[in-house]
């Protein structure tokens, strides 16, 4: 069962080059994306910072409004919804953020925080807030419940935060970069955390991350994003093994192996990247692409579906 | 072979409030000329600090407590700041972590690498000019930029420039700390594989700090791995990754997702590290070691030499 789908999404950030222009100009952050996730499974978007991986985040959880497209969950399109409705229909819908650091209110205790999206949505119940703490991992939950978040380490930080994402059951999931700001030790302990609750309440994720070796391990699929555009989506391994486009190939091969006997060969691209704003026609990545043609420039490639459930966006396939 | 760098029961402390955080305790080891040596660990393990140490970089709270640092058959513990100006940056000199930092914003990035190097040697300016268009075509840098200043330089031209500094007065020995942190995957790709390259091209002898045990097998001939302060092991990098002893290494190495290979689980260690403050009697490891014994708890291992080149810290291996 699809649990997400989403239909060209498209977020465009309006942007005054001079203060006294009348010309509109807009950074596409997000630009015609569509994806779908399968209700329990997790879809890893990865890609280097500023290629709209965030901003397609944060649309999806309506913390940002789309320009244009849909956004179903669970056949209901949020995209559109206003005041009440999209009230109520956000506790099917939770995002844990990035830095644990910054998204915990320094002044409330951990019962204020977890507690905050239950008295939002009128669902006080101390019990369930005694359960979230449990099932992330902090038992007994009476010792954590009255400290502040400078009482707590980075990986207890990290699991307050999740707990406040459940604490509400909700259907989907959103996870920016969860572990990006944790040491190593303590990230395998948050990801195998997050891999078990996915397990037990059958939750749908979208997995927003940079760390190709982190998006294998967590994901069942797998979507490159490069300036606003999903250049290639499909199973985890299969992207992983066999990489269509040229970016995603360039991105592989740049990943290290902590293996000092794999030699691994790299693809050398070039360091500029194109601009986002008012993008011309051509490929995104026509600038740093090795195998560019004459029709990269005049047109954009579509999403094509090159082997079973494997898409990519190139002019090499089709 | 000759050793450049020598390390002896190094014990280093900063004073706080509440006490002496003990950020370096009984560090011993040596690097040879022309090495590459790794240095591995969490946050706030003493990588930095140690770095720091063999700079004398220290901030005004920081002592060191106790032991050698012979660089080039001298020890420059007891070394004034007069006396370590001139060792800083000929001898030693450092690739700092935060790029974007290290590069005062106001003047132009040729200017700074000029001033540089004419605090150190006595040479005129145009000189100094000269050199530093040698430096910015031995890293990569076209050396018209020379005269931008540092925000139009892109987060790898930046690091690039950084690394350029650090090599302006020919050091013999170099400290890169944590250098491509910041950057996306594929800069950082290029950054390390610049790193590598010069290190053989000038026969240079270098300590790469790092977090991330995959980048540290991709560039360096040994490793050191750090945990509270202490250094547990110390090896060849393919003696490491073939007969890993020391049950933290272990557990760092099984906590990595690798793109390459079958996919793993990731045995993430349990707990988190010791409040500094305050460490634990005997090994500072034994509270998150699975095959901690009563021993443990009450000897601080001894750091020995089990195989040839193989240093240790552990009871248990021994």
């Amino acid at each position: 069962m699809e649990m997400v789908n989403v239909e060209h999404l498209t977020k465009l950030f309006p942007l005054r080059k001079r203060l006294f222009s009348r010309e509109k100009h807009y950074v596409y952050a997000v630009d015609d994306v569509s994806f779908k996730i399968e209700k329990g499974k997790i879809m890893g978007l990865v890609g280097e910072s500023g290629c709209g991986k965030t901003t397609t985040a944060k649309l999806l959880v309506r913390l940002l409004d789309p320009t244009s497209g849909n956004i179903y969950i669970k056949n209901e399109n949020i995209a559109d919804l206003r005041g009440k409705e999209l009230k109520k229909f956000r506790k099917n819908i939770q995002m844990i953020f990035q830095d644990p650091y910054e998204s915990l209110n320094p002044r409330f205790i951990v019962h204020d925080t977890v507690a905050e999206p239950l008295i939002a949505q009128g669902l006080y119940n101390t019990e369930k807030i005694y359960d979230a703490l449990e099932v992330v991992g902090l038992k007994p939950p009476e010792e954590f419940l009255f400290r502040y978040s400078h009482e707590l380490s980075g990986g207890q930080r990290q699991r307050v935060a999740i707990a406040r994402a459940l604490v509400i059951d909700p259907i989907f999931v959103v996870a920016d970069e969860p572990t990006s700001m944790l040491d190593v030790s303590i990230r395998a302990d948050v990801l195998n955390l997050l891999l078990a609750l996915r397990k037990k309440f059958d939750l749908t994720v979208l997995f927003v991350t940079h760390d190709l070796a982190v998006a294998r391990y967590m994901c069942d699929s797998i979507a490159v994003m490069y300036l606003g555009k999903i250049v290639e989506r499909g199973n985890a391994e299969e992207i992983i093994k066999n990489p269509k486009h040229p970016y995603t190939k360039a991105l592989l091969s740049a990943v290290p192996i902590p293996n000092p006997k794999a030699k691994r060969k790299r693809i050398k691209i070039g360091e500029r990247v194109s601009d986002a704003v008012n993008p011309p026609e051509r490929c995104r990545f026509y600038e740093r692409c090795n195998y560019k043609k004459d029709i990269c420039k005049r047109k954009y490639p579509k999403l094509i579906e090159c082997c079973k459930d494997h898409f990519v966006a190139c002019h090499l396939y089709g | 072979m000759d050793t450049i760098l020598e390390i002896e029961e190094l014990e280093m402390s900063y004073q706080t409030i509440k006490g002496f955080v003990s950020a370096v305790d009984n560090v011993s080891f040596k690097i040879m000329k022309g090495e590459s040596m790794g240095l591995v660990g969490e946050s706030g393990c003493g990588k930095t600090s140690l770095g720091m140490c063999i700079m004398k970089l220290l901030p005004e709270n920081a002592r060191i407590m106790n032991g050698k640092i012979l660089f080039d058959g001298e020890d420059i513990v007891p070394k004034t700041e007069e006396e370590m100006r001139k060792i800083r940056w000929k001898g030693v000199s450092m690739i700092f972590q935060a790029a974007m930092n290290a590069l005062n914003p106001v003047y132009r990035v040729g200017d700074q690498i000029i001033e540089a190097i004419q605090t150190h040697d006595n040479i005129s300016k145009e000189e100094a000019r000269e050199k530093v268009e040698k430096l910015y075509e031995l890293v990569g840098l076209s050396p018209e930029r020379m005269k931008n200043y540092p925000h139009e330089y892109s987060g790898g031209m930046r690091q690039r420039a950084i690394i350029a500094m650090a090599l302006a007065c020919d050091p013999k020995f170099i400290i890169a700390d944590e250098p491509t942190t910041a950057l996306d995957v594929i800069v950082q790709d290029q950054i390390i594989d610049e790193i590598v390259n010069l290190q053989k091209k000038l026969n240079m002898t270098m300590m790469y700090i790092s977090h991330d045990i995959s980048v540290i097998a991709e560039t360096c001939n040994k490793i050191g791995v750090m945990y509270a302060g202490n250094i547990v092991e110390y090896t060849y990098t393919s003696t490491l990754f073939d007969n890993p002893l020391h049950p933290y290494t272990k557990a760092l190495m099984s906590s990595f997702p690798s793109i390459e290979g079958p996919k793993k689980e990731l045995k993430p260690v349990p707990g988190e590290p010791p409040n500094l403050l305050n460490p634990p009697e005997g090994c500072r490891f034994y509270p998150r070691c699975s095959y901690a014994e009563e021993i443990c708890k009450k000897e601080n291992p001894e750091f020995v030499e089990i195989e040839k080149d193989h240093f240790l810290a552990c009871h248990k291996v021994i």
